[in-house]
């Protein structure tokens, strides 16, 4: 492909092609929302999603210093992300995951990574007072959210698109840094469609790369 | 003065025709970079939940037939004029941004994303 050298990102060394090209997007996303949100080392941090940006978010969240919680939906990941980094795990169907935050004390920050507009809604709560639910995942349908639910305890809502080649810089750097890597399952670019597929059936785990 | 390339063409992609058809793998011939521009010999692209926006023709104003995919890393193969910062066989990445012209004041704050000209990658 021909690209403006303005686009251009420099690749380390020490990262092979498969895994430095999630970092692109779903590692320089959840990376460069997180180092803007706003929290502090040791703040309560929950990343609701153990997804493609999920299991990204949860080892930067940690890596950042950060009280971790993942919030996924059935016990399936609960291993897994304490594995990468959370110290806690909510599963949200088994419970209310707002209230579980509230009883730490509320989150500062909430990633929210899965791309579903009712599971944003019913996180809001789970805020402590100044916090912060970032959007990272894209759906069309509306986030339900009260005023007086945003204006008691001064909270916010924000959406959150990637960064710049300099961000993706500093997202590869940070990750060779400290040993974030994405979990990856490659196709070749023969089998484009059958990747695409795996990645709608939300059972990769996780993010589908195509090799060349 | 641009510098002769590695590849040999054609190139194989996979394409969409129209939105919200299938994948196609065929070959095309290989780009000359222009102006300010490389040519990247693609390694490896991640295949993201929001390539879906690209494949069922859900972001506006985007062309067809179009190759997919915002998380490219790769190698130079060759450099288009007016480029000296970057050299043949560097490993690079390409993300969601893809390019901006520095026309307007947007430009020169570095708010990117919200170029009215924003140029994305092959999303």
């Amino acid at each position: 492909m021909a690209v403006p050298v303005e686009a251009l990102a420099a690749i380390p060394e020490s990262l092979n092609a498969a895994e430095a090209a999630p970092l692109l997007c779903a590692g320089l996303t959840t990376f460069n929302s997180l180092r803007h949100s706003g929290a502090l080392p040791g703040d309560l941090v929950a990343v609701e999603g153990v997804g493609g940006l999920g299991h990204l978010g949860i080892q930067y969240a940690n890596k950042f210093g950060y009280k971790v919680a993942a919030i996924g939906r059935g016990s399936e990941n609960a291993a897994l992300a304490q594995k990468l980094g959370a110290t806690i795990y909510i599963d949200s169907n088994g419970s209310n995951a707002a209230e579980e935050l509230q009883k730490l004390g509320g989150a500062q920050v909430i990633l929210a990574t899965a791309p579903s507009s009712k599971a944003m809604s019913a996180l809001i709560d789970g805020l402590a007072p100044n916090g912060k639910l970032i959007v990272v995942g894209a759906t069309f349908d509306p986030i339900e959210v009260t005023p007086i639910q945003l204006i008691s305890g001064s909270r916010a809502i924000q959406g959150w698109s990637a960064g710049t080649p300099a961000d993706s810089e500093d997202t590869l750097h940070f990750s060779e840094l400290t040993g974030v890597r994405p979990m990856i399952e490659t196709y070749p670019l023969e089998k484009a469609a059958e990747a695409y597929a795996r990645m709608l059936s939300g059972h990769a785990k996780f993010r589908v790369v195509l090799t060349m | 003065m641009a510098t002769p390339r590695i590849a040999i063409a054609p190139m194989k992609v996979a394409l969409i025709t129209k939105p919200g058809a299938d994948f196609e793998i065929v070959e095309r011939e290989i780009p000359t970079p222009g102006a300010r521009q490389v040519l990247i010999k693609v390694h490896a692209c991640g295949i993201c939940h929001s390539d879906v926006l690209t494949k069922e023709g859900m972001w506006p104003g985007i062309q067809y037939p179009r190759v997919p995919g915002h998380e490219v890393v790769g190698v130079i193969d060759e450099l288009g004029e007016g480029v000296s910062e970057w050299n043949r066989g560097q490993r690079v990445g390409v993300g969601w941004h893809g390019g901006q012209d520095g026309t307007c004041l947007s430009c020169g704050a570095g708010r990117f994303s919200k170029l009215p000209k924003f140029e994305n990658s092959g999303h």
